[in-house]
């Protein structure tokens, strides 16, 4: 194609001097790619790096950055979020739009940009990659997956596809690590070949109607070549990008170009999208070759019945049935092994150390505190081995399809599934992963839900009180009871935050919910060292969290539950002298002043100790309760679990139960429903805008979660006192 | 003696949470787009 045709940008030459890459013989690269390319998976193979790898779209938010070496020194790889254009729209397509034209505060502009395609999706991925090489960048372009796409029956000619676009094509498998020295050797040489440019014309109206935009970049910075690029995105879009807010005079010109472009019957909204795509089509053509075969795929197969209507919700639903029983049945033994062996190490404590505060820290705080939370590490790494297996098998992104249809009829955009499927793990990664949402309004009413989904931290919590107050009886011919309830946790999270969505976009977040664009991912075996890899992952941050705030947490508790000291009466049984001791502690002074207020919810003040502690972090609940039973043991009781505890308790006054089935179960629902997460608050403030405004966000999300934890316990335990079940 | 020890440790435990939730705080001061691309406030840095 003739560079010097109308409205044709000419390319850039090669670098100068000045633009060699920069000095210590470090070259900068920027990865991208459309989202579900594999391009996380051919960053960790680069780099060596352990970022997890996932396999639905959206999985790359933050900012990652890697580095390796090749023959002639070090390589930096920034990955950049997974983007279908540069449109700017939302804000990991700005971020990404930003790196690459070096307008990102703290980022080199990078030396070169590898674009990463997903050979069996050429002609989506190319749209992308259309606008990258126009940046003027040294562009090298991975053609990953190419061994799916012959088994597809697509064949691509590489060479004709590099004459086509410019620039050097590569192709590569990422999960198998091919080509990944042809490619190292191409990022290599690429600063020294032309830069790619516009390989397509634009009508002759079109072009000159968008000079004076490019113009008015060029005056600001830009080369001629991105100028170009950004000129024609921005006939489309609403906003021109913070990247562009400082260039004087844009947003005047913009509109001047828009009106011109209508003037010569063209829509300015489509404009770039078709020039892109009639360019894109001739490209195909050229470089693409299809088999003849089309039967249905072993994908086709099993999505006729998983994304069945009817039939898909329901094999969803058997699904993680199936999941969360297997919590119970598979982690109990498991779970008996670890009380086990911390009844060892108590007593091994409590014998080798003399009587004395130093003994009860240990063996009553640390040991009994800390000590219970951790036997629920086994179903913390069930419950993600189950997840990691449906996000690798390609099942996640189907969950995401299923769910988009309920997400889209409460008026959430189909692009906060995500971040809400990650509220699943932990609600700070899911409100961040909300940035992908373009829409403030709909990224506020996800951020203002997503602390109901049921994260890890409420397992420990869950697993006690199921464990220790549900029955294993069996439900349905087929389910657990214990498995059933706490599939019922999950889902009353779950369908609470869908229906609250629904009341803020009908009332103070009112907007218009969006289509979601989703790449359904063929299936494929799960593979063992990505497992692996994200259950050690969740399990080591289970275990930090453990040996580091709640054991902090746990020591504060214990002298809070040990001083000051009060001697017994006379007469007064070990047991008796213990429950005065706990009950004249400031934690014990506390709990009674804060009793009144959980009293008609079924709790004693030690359930309300455990609650105030948690507003740091839920796990705390189940070290408070060990700690507080710990402390409040006579020697006979040391070694007895705390779950056998909870289940002996009985109130001073009536000696009636504290703990009956109806009290546990609205416990639970207080857990699903409160915000009881000092991380999760702190992000929250950030993210809806730092300062008062977040400070604002962050406190009406407390309070009206608040608000609805109290009252459902309060409705659960009322309610069932009058059916006559507790 | 254990006294004096355990009085340490629980004085270490304070200063580790008190340590953590400063930092906490902290992070949510400044809101999420700022310092990213595009500072947006006009103050002429032209990004």
């Amino acid at each position: 194609m003739q560079e010097t045709a109308v409205g044709a940008i000419p390319a850039p030459p090669a670098p100068s001097p000045a633009e060699a890459p920069r000095g210590g013989g470090v070259l900068h690269v920027a990865l991208i790619g459309n989202p579900n390319t594999g391009k996380s998976t051919l960053f960790n193979a680069l780099t060596g790096m352990r970022q997890r790898v996932g396999n639905y779209s959206g999985v790359t938010v933050e900012r990652v950055e890697g580095r390796y070496r090749d023959d002639q020194g070090a390589v930096t790889i920034i990955d950049l979020p997974g983007t279908y254009s540069l449109s700017a729209s939302s804000p990991d397509e700005e971020i990404a739009l930003a790196v690459l034209t070096g307008h990102a505060p703290g980022i080199d502009r990078p030396d070169v940009a590898v674009v990463v395609l997903d050979a069996a999706n050429l002609e989506r991925n190319l749209f992308l990659a259309s606008q990258v090489l126009e940046l003027g960048l040294p562009t090298v372009v991975a053609l990953n997956q190419v061994d799916a796409a012959e088994a597809a029956g697509l064949r691509i000619d590489a060479v004709e596809l590099t004459m086509e676009l410019g620039a050097p094509v590569v192709p590569i498998v990422a999960t198998r690590g091919e080509g990944l020295d042809v490619l190292k050797s191409a990022i290599r040489k690429a600063p020294g070949l032309d830069r790619p440019g516009r390989r397509f014309e634009l009508p002759a109206e079109a072009a000159a109607a968008l000079k004076p935009v490019e113009q008015a970049l060029v005056d600001a910075g830009f080369n001629a070549s991105a100028a170009a690029m950004e000129a024609l995105r921005l006939l489309a879009v609403q906003h021109v990008g913070k990247h562009l807010s400082g260039v004087p005079g844009l947003e005047p010109a913009v509109a001047a170009a828009r009106a011109e472009v209508e003037a010569a019957g063209l829509l300015p909204t489509s404009l770039e999208a078709e020039s892109r795509y009639g360019w894109i089509g001739g490209v195909v053509d050229s470089c693409v070759t299809r088999a003849g075969h089309s039967g249905r795929t072993i994908t086709d197969r099993i999505d006729a019945v998983a994304l069945h209507r009817a039939g898909g919700p329901l094999v969803f639903i058997a699904l993680m049935a199936l999941v969360f029983q297997s919590i119970f049945t598979w982690a109990e033994p498991m779970i008996g092994l670890v009380e086990g062996l911390f009844g060892i190490l108590s007593s091994a404590v409590g014998g080798a150390i003399p009587e004395g505060d130093l003994n009860s820290l240990l063996v009553e705080g640390v040991i009994a505190g800390v000590g219970s939370v951790l036997v629920f590490l086994p179903q913390i790494v069930i419950l993600f081995l189950f997840i990691g297996i449906l996000e690798d098998t390609g099942y996640m992104a189907r969950a995401a399809f299923i769910m988009d249809r309920f997400m889209r009829s409460v008026g959430l955009h189909g692009r906060s599934f995500i971040p809400l499927l990650s509220g699943y793990a932990c609600a700070v990664p899911g409100i961040m992963a909300t940035r992908t949402i373009e829409s403030r309004k709909d990224r506020l009413a996800t951020i203002m839900v997503l602390p109901l989904m049921s994260c890890s931290a409420r397992i420990p919590i869950y697993a006690l009180l199921i464990g220790t107050f549900i029955p294993p009886v069996v439900v349905g011919g087929i389910f657990n009871l214990q498995g059933v309830t706490l599939l019922a946790m999950y889902l009353l999270g779950t369908v609470t935050a869908l229906v609250v969505a629904s009341l803020f976009k009908r009332t103070l977040l009112r907007g218009q919910a969006r289509p979601m664009i989703m790449e359904l991912p063929p299936y494929r075996l799960p593979r063992v060292k990505s497992l692996a890899l994200s259950v050690g992952h969740r399990a080591s941050l289970f275990l930090k969290k453990a040996g580091t705030v709640i054991l902090s947490l746990t020591i504060i508790l214990w002298a809070l539950a040990t001083y000051p000291r009060t001697e017994p009466a006379p007469r007064m049984t070990d047991q008796q002298a213990q429950e005065a001791q706990l009950a004249n502690s400031a934690l014990g002074r506390v709990g009674h002043a804060i009793e009144p207020l959980v009293r008609p919810l079924g709790y004693d003040w030690k359930i309300g100790v455990g609650i105030v502690s948690s507003f740091a972090a839920r796990e705390v609940f189940v070290s408070t309760m060990g700690t507080i039973y710990g402390v409040g043991s006579d020697a006979d009781e040391g070694s007895s679990s705390l779950r056998e505890r909870l289940r002996g308790e009985r109130h001073g006054s009536s000696g009636a139960l504290v703990y009956t089935p109806l009290v546990a179960v609205g416990l639970m629902v207080f857990y699903v429903y409160a915000m009881m997460c000092m991380s999760t608050i702190a992000v929250v403030v950030r993210e809806t805008g730092g300062g008062w405004t977040g400070v604002r966000w962050a406190a009406f999300q407390f309070g009206w979660m608040l608000a609805l934890a109290y009252g459902s316990a309060l409705l659960v335990y009322q309610g069932g006192r009058l059916l006559g079940w507790g | 003696m254990q006294t004096l020890i355990v009085a340490l440790i629980v004085l270490a435990a304070l200063l580790f949470v008190g340590n953590r939730w400063r930092r906490t705080l902290m992070s949510a001061r400044v809101p999420s787009g700022r310092g990213e691309p595009g500072c947006g406030t006009g103050c002429g840095c032209g990004k």
